[in-house]
């Protein structure tokens, strides 16, 4: 099995999906406190606009998508900051529009056939230097801002009203995690695809938050289980011949039910 | 010294008014507590007067300024401390959430931290400080929070509902804490638990769109006392502070 490391495709797979861990690590660790994860599911489905808009005027789809779920996040923060009832139908709505749009600019771009499949479904054994570049600027830029703004999302994320009479601008952040939100939902398409995203987003962070004590160890314990999540994944995935992004999450599933056991048996012993 | 002045405050979210005529002046060191029906606008009177709702018309003074975002000497403690209790976060964390810089740094200062730990230890709850919120009772989250309101040092210290969800021991203790307070700080309650805040306030609002407002401090608090055999219904209450109506 180690003979498949001499492959650059492994290794830029390994690398993505460490890299990918830990940002979704993070930011799944916001969306998940601040109880954003519908929004996140949302801003997932809306950037398959984006990949068919990039499609469809040849730009690199992550430009394309990363734009387009960036707006979506935008238009998401500004509905839920301003309207305050039937949120959901909106992100509903969006969600499926999103989705519709990209399909159709596929069926009208000429002589296309790139299979739908791998952006549902993921392909990080096709991860190029360039993809693996801008998703370690992405992670980069996801630390230093975390560095500079602990302390304000911290308040945000935890006691948003309380935040807010302490004169810390809540819109900007909750704006600011929409975004990173939806730029990390691009890069993991990327890795696991869009329609397993969710649980990439929340299963490994589920685990970390009953471990962790603080939310920056909560950031860092879900980077460390998700990379394990994935790099098992990875390796079932190609001894068996399987889907990866499915293997991943398959492997993220069964450590979940069993993390459940786990903490049952220890809590009654 | 008056502390907090509103003059003829009224609110409304859409066509019916919330507030009317609203006028109420408190002192140094009352404690006031804030009564009256659910929907009656006690929380959006607290709202007007943290600013976080604007009012239609009237005005509103603390420490004889009008008042604005920034409120370093105002501490609050909101109402329902028992939501996100999944988040996980340590209860020195919590404290330290009272402070904002106003310039940039990495972490805490040492002052901020020693600010968080003082409060802390005013509320009783010093031995916690390592201890993840959602592992604390609710009576014991309450005094954190209220120690986080406590740590910027505010002059006065407003309560939405601190006793709603706790048990009957939680909540001597915590106003018990309060009339500790009261000796250095202004303390304004809301609360329908009327029965008990009687012991402790000197002042009472009781607020149903409109304000009738009761200074119980001498002689009418006795009265109320003796007639108070341990409990008291709203209704009671109402009839009795209802013949006063000076």
């Amino acid at each position: 099995m180690l003979d498949i490391l001499q492959y650059e495709f492994i290794h830029n797979a390994i690398l993505a999906g460490i890299i990918v861990s830990f940002a979704s690590g993070i930011i799944g660790s916001l969306i998940v406190v601040n109880r954003m994860v519908f929004l996140a599911g949302g801003i997932a489905h809306t950037a398959y606009g984006g990949i068919g808009l990039a499609i469809y005027f040849s730009l690199p789809i992550f430009l394309g998508a990363s734009l387009f779920a960036c707006a979506a996040a935008l238009l998401m923060a500004f509905i839920t900051l301003n309207q305050r009832h039937r949120i959901d139908t909106f992100i509903g709505l969006i969600w499926a529009v999103g989705m519709a749009l990209g399909i159709i600019l596929v069926d009208l771009t000429p002589g296309y056939n790139v299979d739908l499949i791998s952006y549902l479904f993921g392909s990080i054994l096709a991860v190029s230097k360039d993809d693996l570049i801008y998703m370690g600027g992405l992670l980069f830029v996801i630390v230093i801002l975390l560095f500079i703004w602990y302390r304000e999302i911290l308040a945000v994320s935890y006691d948003t009203q309380y935040a807010s009479l302490r004169g810390i601008n809540v819109k900007f952040f909750y704006t600011l995690i929409l975004v990173l939100s939806s730029l990390t939902v691009v890069v993991a398409i990327k890795v696991v695809g869009l329609i397993l995203v969710i649980a990439l987003l929340t299963i490994p962070i589920y685990i970390a938050e009953k471990l962790s004590s603080s939310l920056a160890g909560m950031m860092i314990k879900s980077g460390f289980i998700s990379s394990t999540f994935t790099l098992i994944g990875l390796a079932v995935s190609y001894n068996y011949d399987l889907t990866s992004g499915a293997s991943i999450i398959m492997v993220s599933a069964v450590g979940f039910i069993l993390f459940l056991i786990g903490s049952k048996i220890l809590n009654r012993g | 010294m008056t502390i907090l002045n509103i003059k003829d405050l009224s609110f409304s979210y859409s066509k019916d008014s919330v507030l009317e005529n609203i006028n109420l002046s408190i002192e140094d060191k009352d404690f006031l507590a804030i009564i009256g029906p659910n929907g009656g606008g006690k929380s959006t009177l607290l709202k007007l007067i943290l600013s976080i709702e604007k009012p239609k018309s009237g005005s509103i003074e603390v420490f004889g300024r009008s008042i604005s975002k920034d409120i370093k000497n105002i501490g609050y403690v909101p109402q329902n401390t028992n939501v996100n209790t999944d988040f996980p976060i340590k209860v020195i964390d919590v404290v330290l959430m009272g402070h904002t810089r106003s310039v940039f740094s990495f972490g805490y200062s040492d002052l901020e931290i020693s600010c968080a730990k003082e409060a802390l230890k005013q509320v009783g709850m010093e031995q916690f400080l390592d201890k993840k919120i959602g592992d604390l009772s609710g009576g014991q989250r309450q005094r954190v929070m209220i120690a986080r309101a406590l740590s910027t040092h505010p002059d006065i210290l407003f309560l939405d509902e601190p006793t709603a969800s706790i048990d009957v021991d939680g909540q001597k203790m915590i106003y018990d804490l309060l009339k500790e307070l009261n000796k250095s700080i202004t303390i304004v309650v809301v609360s329908h638990d009327i029965s008990i805040i009687l012991g402790y306030a000197n002042k009472v609002a009781h607020i149903n769109k409109n304000i009738v407002f009761h200074d119980i401090s001498q002689q009418q608090k006795q009265t109320i006392n003796k007639a108070n055999d341990g409990h008291f219904c709203e209704v009671e209450m109402l009839q009795m502070l209802g013949k006063c109506r000076c």
